[in-house]
């Protein structure tokens, strides 16, 4: 998951209380379908969306001037046969971190 | 359940489903503040059953202007099964004369059925469905943030196997549950756990709320199509 660790366990009341309140999970899931919508179609305001959370989750995390730049890539995890690809299907070019764009 | 108390219920169970989605836009796209506290406060008074009317007209002008925002639903399927509810809803109170009110609230209750049986169908002609593989696939690679604890299910192929076939087969026969209330009532109550489940396990909690906006059309439709 981008910026933020997969929980090892979750106990029967966080996710009772995730049933109610869940904005990260849902965040998550449309970042996932903006991927399929940029991988099925080319679509560039999905494009938009994921690489404003990508530039918020840099800007949140790292504060060294080391990261003033950074880039990101989308693999795909899919089966062929019996055996598990990767693929990695889009690779950005070298973005600012400080840009300002649609959220 | 009489056509007015299952629209009035539907009003309700959307209503605390469009809730439960502003809450957490709210805090997802803080710069879109005024407009989506206008939806929560219009979702109030849906649940209150205040100007139904009016209230889903904003509605819908608020729900399309979302998919505009996002480029699509938010949130899949679930934005999909809340915007038809709240079409069907809307049509439902504007439409002119009660054969066309009828009209559009039994094109929710065929949809809700399509969307178990067509789901089942597109399963069940996949081998990687039939052998448990994909199941198991969900549990592993899939992109919902699942915990790793949920994660390890993977290494039960023989029960990922079973639950499968069970959900294959729930999703087929599902339109077959209309021929008595009972067996109806017993399939919602088996549809809530197979929502409730996905959210326990994959955190899919808006399709709960989705879903089950759209069952007291299907009750109304089953009492309509089989009466007693």
């Amino acid at each position: 998951m981008l910026f933020q660790e997969r929980p090892a366990t979750l106990s029967f009341v966080q996710s009772l209380k995730s049933f109610f309140w869940n904005p990260a999970g849902n965040k998550y899931l449309f970042l996932v379908t903006c991927c399929e919508q940029f991988l099925a179609n080319n679509s560039q305001p999905a494009l938009e969306h994921l690489t404003a959370h990508v530039r918020t989750g840099v800007a949140e995390k790292s504060s060294a001037a080391a990261y003033d730049r950074f880039r990101f890539r989308l693999v795909l995890v899919f089966r062929e046969g019996d055996a598990v690809e990767r693929e990695e299907v889009y690779r950005s070019a070298i973005l600012r971190r400080d840009e300002v764009g649609v959220s | 359940m009489t056509f007015e108390m299952a629209i009035r219920l539907t009003e309700l169970l959307l209503g605390l489903a469009l809730v439960q989605q502003s809450a957490e836009y709210l805090v997802l796209t803080p710069k879109h503040r005024p407009i989506i506290a206008s939806r929560l406060i219009l979702s109030g008074l849906l649940i209150l059953g205040l100007a139904p009317a009016i209230v889903t007209s904003a509605l819908v002008i608020i729900g399309l202007w979302l998919l505009y925002r996002f480029n699509g639903p938010y949130n899949g399927g679930s934005d999909r099964m809340s915007f038809l509810v709240l079409i069907c809803l809307w049509a439902t109170h504007l439409a002119p004369a009660p054969y066309w009110r009828e009209i559009a609230f039994g094109y929710l209750a065929l949809q809700l059925v399509l969307s178990y049986f067509v789901s089942g169908a597109v399963k069940i002609v996949k081998r990687d469905w039939r052998s448990g593989v994909a199941l198991r696939d969900v549990f592993l690679f899939s992109a919902y943030p699942a915990s790793d604890a949920t994660r390890s299910w993977a290494e039960r192929p023989q029960l990922l196997f079973a639950l499968s076939w069970a959900v294959m087969l729930f999703e087929l026969l599902f339109p077959v549950a209309l021929v008595t209330q009972s067996s109806l009532y017993v399939a919602l109550l088996c549809a809530l756990f197979f929502h409730l489940a996905n959210a326990y396990f994959f955190g899919l909690n808006r399709f709960v709320w989705a879903w089950a906006a759209a069952f007291p059309s299907l009750i109304w439709l089953q009492g309509m199509l089989f009466p007693v």
